[in-house]
């Protein structure tokens, strides 16, 4: 049975690629340290197209046009410079409007590129570069804490961590903003509500990241200029332990965070990465994973919803639940020493990560 | 036992983002049959690796047809002839890939770029824009914006066959230059389904720039919409987009040669395919199409077709999994459970679904949030549908007016299913069907399969329809009256080789099951009161139909249209309960 897998551990080796979707320059140099900030690679598009309209501008029939270029398509050209003319009894002359390049001439018209679109790739996370792909980008190599989520707001940014503990019971409330301060990713149990985020925001903490969150926030969330991660999802009541227990080891540290949505399918999901000295650490696991016993795991289903424990055994013979639907089974041993047999495909691996060797 | 497999044995390949099937078809007694199927979770790995889902369902079929068809290499045997291993083809279907942004560009709202949305809609592509006329204004802000999107696809159509050439024009000359402006790797895949005329200029100023796919005309005249060389092209398009992001299924591909499509594509074929046999088998009074509804885990895909009418509409979930949390679902759901309702069991496990979407609902309660769900999503994949093919005649108020011979159902959603009554009970409340429908059940993803395999070998599906491939979950018939609750409005009468099976009178506002064995085929007489149409004629009029036996047999769904649940909660959870109970007693 293959199922997704969160990364939530403290000593982890992280490699993300960093890619254009289109050829560009690569602005790094292999073994160079980045910040989240730093650009990694650039590509441009052109951009700025003005139509200039020189039939008009010559008074000639479009089809004329063509002869009466004085610059070649493809060439750059300065501002005021001439680009057509026509001589006779009243020689005329269009001259470009601005600086940039001509790039096609049609029914009359001369295309001008004046501008370029810019798309910057930042490296989003401490790290080395460690490998280049050319004219694409690079592969960014960094040791640390990796906790990935399942909800963002496909936002990047970075702070220094601050854990402030809340419950469903007790949300982060008004007193609360007096212990937050600029820059500062707040970590929490359970999301604030909307006007209690919207002070977050007017005091510029950088991030937000929250164990639960009630689904009617994601609206809220998704405006939300700085980048907001949910580690466990939507409607479920009590804020994981040992997640909080990783952050409250990391206080006072920066920690990046990338919280870009991946798919239904899992392709890529939110995460934070606080980085620390080099190490002899496991990589992070790929995001879908087969199910084997020994595994810790959260449960998505039933009683015991919202449960992390570990596999103890693993059944391909179907059994019928109590709502009549058969399926493959995980036998989970819960923190409460409980066993619960639940359908394999509600689960998710959850991988703390341990030392190489 | 293991089952001996006979002679030019073909293999299908059916992936979709949660389950990957493996069909194998051979001959027996002169005509093909399924001689086994098995699935295994779509594998889904790093840049969309399927080979393990692929060999994992491969490897189950091997044990279950006591067959070999995957050698010490890992590779898909393939047999020139009979030979006791290996497979003569390979056809393979999918829906596993990013949709490939795509731009469409046409002339009016209500003419080519309706058409073009229809295409669109019908394949797994992400329209990121659609320009019409007016955007020819402002050619300048035009090329940029197709700059900055830079899509995979990009689709001109307009113009009846020989009018607005120079429309036309105009956009194959903003398309020469957004080519000239675009890197290489950036150059869109263009698909010229406009005026025909215009064949030569396109051909003379875009194909030396890009790809280009020239299909004849969407709307070659008014009113006239035909989609099906275009899709044909698209289908292979978006094939090739998704080999290039995954090389497994490049690898696959290689096995299948040309058979490999979308499974939207090639279902929309199989069901266009069917309607036309039925047409020809039956008299046009009861020719009233087939309506084939796929409920995966990534995409729900309607296809329907109707005497000359077809279409088919997809509608992505894997992209928008968090807006089953939004406010109109939690009251939908809320309206299907009665008194079972709590809010925070339903937020709790609608959160639980977005984060898995081909979540197993384990408790009572999960199931019922998540029947409720598959209502919810049936009868907004039919109206979309019925927006764009009015002919459907579908609306959540009146139910499907225009009638279908036959419903085919396929995705785990469905199969999974506990009983087949509560299958029955999510289809009726739904669809809201009228007059008679045979509801059958695709388990095995066969029908775009079908679809493909057709085009090697036309009997293929031709003998695996009339197979028992496919089950049957019952017949049903929708009579609509005006009468008052309890009030007799038909009489049935269903007779078998050995006497009378059932005989009574049915009363508005009822749900009715009676049991007809797998294998019988009956005779069936229906008569309505005057004022209660079963979708014949006009209302009043009856008839003698046979009928065949198996899943629940016949279902008669006297609730009305629409079917009207109780206001109170309790008492609506009641009547459910009651409408339960109806079917499976």
């Amino acid at each position: 049975m293959i199922v997704n897998v969160l990364n939530q551990a403290s000593h982890m080796t992280i490699r993300r690629a960093r890619k254009l979707s289109f050829p560009g320059q690569v602005l790094v140099n292999k073994g160079e340290k980045v910040s989240p900030d730093a650009i990694i690679a650039q590509g441009k598009l052109p951009g700025g197209i003005m139509m200039l309209d020189v039939a008009k501008g010559l008074r000639l029939p479009p089809e004329e046009i063509r002869s009466c270029l004085t610059r070649q398509i493809g060439e750059r050209v300065q501002e005021g410079d001439e680009i057509a003319r026509c001589e006779g009894t009243f020689p005329r002359l269009v001259r470009a409007p601005a600086v940039g390049q001509l790039v096609e001439c049609h029914q009359g018209n001369v295309v001008l590129t004046t501008d370029e679109m810019m798309t910057s790739l930042k490296a989003g996370m401490l790290g080395e570069v460690e490998k280049i792909m050319p004219e694409y980008g690079a592969i960014i190599v960094t040791w640390g804490c990796l906790v990935q989520g399942l909800w963002g707001n496909n936002r990047m940014g970075s702070g220094v961590l601050h854990v402030l503990e809340s419950s469903t019971e007790r949300p982060l409330g008004i007193l609360d903003l007096e212990l937050m301060s600029n820059g500062e990713v707040i970590v929490t149990g359970v999301c604030p509500s909307a006007d209690v985020l919207e002070k977050m925001l007017a005091k510029g903490i950088s991030g937000i990241i929250a164990g639960v969150c009630q689904p009617g926030m994601i609206p809220v969330l998704e405006k939300s200029e700085v980048p907001v991660l949910i580690l466990q999802g939507f409607g479920i009541n009590k804020p994981d332990v040992f997640t909080m227990a990783i952050f409250s080891a990391h206080e006072g540290k920066i920690a990046t965070i990338d919280t870009h949505q991946g798919d239904a399918f899992f392709t890529n999901c939110p995460e934070v990465i606080i980085p620390q000295d080099k190490g002899d650490y496991v990589e992070d696991a790929p995001l879908r994973g087969s199910l084997a016993i020994g595994q810790e795991v959260r449960i998505f289903s039933g009683p015991a919803s919202g449960q992390a424990g570990i596999v103890t055994a693993i059944s391909e013979t179907p059994h019928a639940f109590q709502s009549g639907i058969s399926g493959d089974t995980a036998s989970v041993y819960l923190e409460d020493d409980q066993e619960v047999l639940v359908p394999s495909k509600n689960l998710m691996i959850l991988n703390r990560g341990i030392r190489a060797g | 036992m293991s089952k001996k497999v006979p002679f030019s044995p073909v293999l299908g390949l059916a992936i979709g983002w949660a389950n990957t099937h493996a069909s194998l078809f051979g001959i027996k007694e002169n005509r093909y049959s399924l001689v086994d199927c098995q699935k295994s979770q779509t594998s889904l790995e790093s840049e969309l690796d399927l080979g393990k889902g692929v060999f994992e369902a491969l490897h189950k079929l091997e044990k279950q047809a006591n067959y070999a068809l995957i050698d010490g290499s890992q590779r898909i045997i393939k047999a020139s002839r009979p030979q006791g291993k290996g497979v003569q083809q390979v056809a393979l279907t999918t829906s596993v890939g990013e949709w490939p942004k795509t731009v469409l560009v046409g002339l009016n709202q209500k003419g080519s770029l309706r058409a073009g949305r229809l295409l669109t809609e019908s394949m797994p592509i992400q329209l990121l824009g659609s320009f019409g006329l007016d955007a020819l204004d402002v050619q300048a802000s035009m090329i940029e914006t197709v700059v900055q999107l830079h899509p995979e696809l990009f689709i001109l159509t307009g113009g009846e066959d020989g009018s607005n050439a120079g429309v036309i024009q105009d956009w194959i000359d903003i398309l020469r230059i957004t080519c000239r402006l675009l890197p290489p790797s950036l150059k869109p895949t263009i698909l010229f389904a406009g005026n025909q005329a215009l064949e030569p200029n396109v051909k003379r100023h875009l194909e030396p720039l890009s790809r280009l796919k020239i299909v004849p005309n969407l709307q070659p005249v008014v009113g006239e919409i035909n989609l099906i060389p275009a899709q044909l092209a698209l289908d292979q398009e978006i094939i090739r987009i998704w080999k290039k992001k995954s090389a497994s299924l490049a690898a696959l591909s290689f096995f299948a040669k040309d058979l490999t499509g979308t499974n939207s594509f090639y279902m929309g074929r199989t069901v266009r395919w069917l309607a036309r046999v039925k047409g020809l088998q039956e008299d046009q009074q009861n020719q009233n199409g087939i309506l084939a509804l796929d409920l995966g885990v990534g995409t729900t895909t309607v296809s329907a077709a109707r005497g000359g009418d077809a279409g088919t509409m997809m509608t992505p979930h894997y992209k928008k999994r968090f807006e089953i949390l939004g406010d109109s679902t939690v009251e939908f759901i809320r309206q299907c459970m009665g008194s079972e309702y709590t809010q925070q069991g339903v937020i709790e496990f609608l959160g639980r679904l977005s984060i898995i979407p081909g979540i197993l609902p384990e408790t009572v309660l999960e199931l019922s949030i998540y029947q409720a769900i598959v209502r919810l999503r049936l009868q907004q994949a039919l109206e979309k549908f019925n927006q764009n093919y009015p002919w459907l005649f579908y609306g959540p108020r009146h139910g499907l007016r225009g009638g279908m011979n036959s419903v085919i159902i396929s995705g785990d959603v469905f199969t999974h299913a506990p009983t087949q009554s509560q299958l029955m009970m999510m289809l009726l409340d739904a669809i809201q069907p009228w007059g008679f429908t045979s509801f059958l059940m695709d388990r095995n993803q066969l029908l775009p399969l079908l679809g493909i395999l057709g085009g090697l070998e036309p009997v293929l599906p031709v003998h695996i329809l009339s197979s028992e491939a496919f089950s049957t979950l019952g017949t049903v018939i929708s009579p609509v009256s005006n009468a008052h609750l309890g009030k007799t409005i038909l009489s049935l009468e269903i007779s078998g080789p050995n006497g009378i099976l059932f005989s009574g009178d049915i009363q508005q506002g009822t749900l009715t099951h009676i049991d007809v064995p797998e294998g019988l085929s009956a005779k069936l007489k229906v008569l309505p009161k005057s004022g209660t149409d079963i979708g014949l004629e006009e209302p009043g009029m009856g008839g003698e139909y046979e009928l065949e036996g198996g899943g629940l047999g016949l279902v008669v769904d006297a609730r009305g249209r629409p079917i009207k649940g109780a206001k109170d909660d309790e008492e609506r959870s009641f009547q459910r309960e009651a409408w339960i109970n109806a079917l499976e007693g």
